[in-house]
């Protein structure tokens, strides 16, 4: 039996234009608005990156990434949120996802300085939760601009023909 | 058709212990990580079989969700 009630932490990435990102304030705003008006309280929202996209989306090559955590009580307000999103103009993409799997120091790894403290320090009283508890590999990305540095596809088991018919059996 | 020799298979896809995420004690693979996730892919973009990657059935499965994210956010191509 489910409990009511229940607050979940979701996370949520949005993809935006960079040109709008420019006006940030304006941005941050924007998302808020939606989160908050469909009962979501903010843990944090933060420029997560600027960077090349791997393919044009809507007509753009390059995109502002714009990372959120929230508290979330009623379930069902993830629709509404996804419903505002896709209708919003100024968000190109979005994915929303359960975050229960981070703890709040893991958040706090993410968002840098972007964290509301106040909320932070509630989720870590609710869950009983200490600063050390750390899970998350991935913090927020520190080079600020330019190209995105991606490391050439390594690994042990580097694939020997890559157009031959021979790579198609793998 | 000539059976291959087992030493020549055994040079092409050593058998590692255990998969790489394992070995770090992973819990959970993020679609952020594109530097980690660019590992499991070829060059056009496509994910490596579990018999390349050496991954773990669970730690496969995670990883392929985590690019499909990945992939549905431009992090990542679908193909190149």
């Amino acid at each position: 039996m489910p409990k009511l009630n229940l607050s979940r932490v979701y996370e949520a990435m949005f993809l935006v234009d960079s040109g709008d990102a420019a006006s940030w304030d304006d941005l941050v705003k924007h998302i808020a608005n939606i989160l908050t008006r469909n009962g979501a309280e903010i843990v944090g929202i933060t420029r997560w990156d600027e960077r090349k996209l791997a393919y044009t989306v809507a007509k753009r090559k390059r995109g502002t990434y714009v990372l959120a955590f929230f508290d979330l009580k009623n379930g069902l307000a993830v629709v509404e949120i996804e419903r505002d999103c896709s209708l919003s103009e100024k968000v190109l993409r979005t994915l929303l996802l359960k975050a229960d799997h981070f703890s709040v120091a893991d958040m706090r790894l993410q968002l840098g300085e972007d964290i509301r403290q106040d909320v932070a320090q509630r989720l870590m009283t609710e869950r009983g939760e200490t600063a050390a508890v750390v899970h998350a590999v991935v913090s927020k990305p520190t080079h600020t601009g330019g190209e995105p540095v991606l490391p050439e596809p390594s690994g042990d088991y580097e694939p020997r023909h890559e157009r031959g018919r021979r790579s198609e059996r793998y | 058709m000539p059976k291959p020799s087992p030493k020549r298979k055994m040079v092409r896809f050593r058998d590692r212990a255990k998969c790489r995420f394992c070995r770090e004690n992973v819990t959970h693979i993020d679609y952020k990580d594109t530097q980690t996730l660019q590992k499991l892919v070829t060059t056009r973009g496509k994910m490596l079989s579990r018999k390349r990657s050496g991954n773990c059935a669970g730690h496969q499965r995670e990883a392929a969700r985590a690019l499909k994210r990945a992939r549905f956010l431009s992090l990542m191509p679908y193909i190149s």
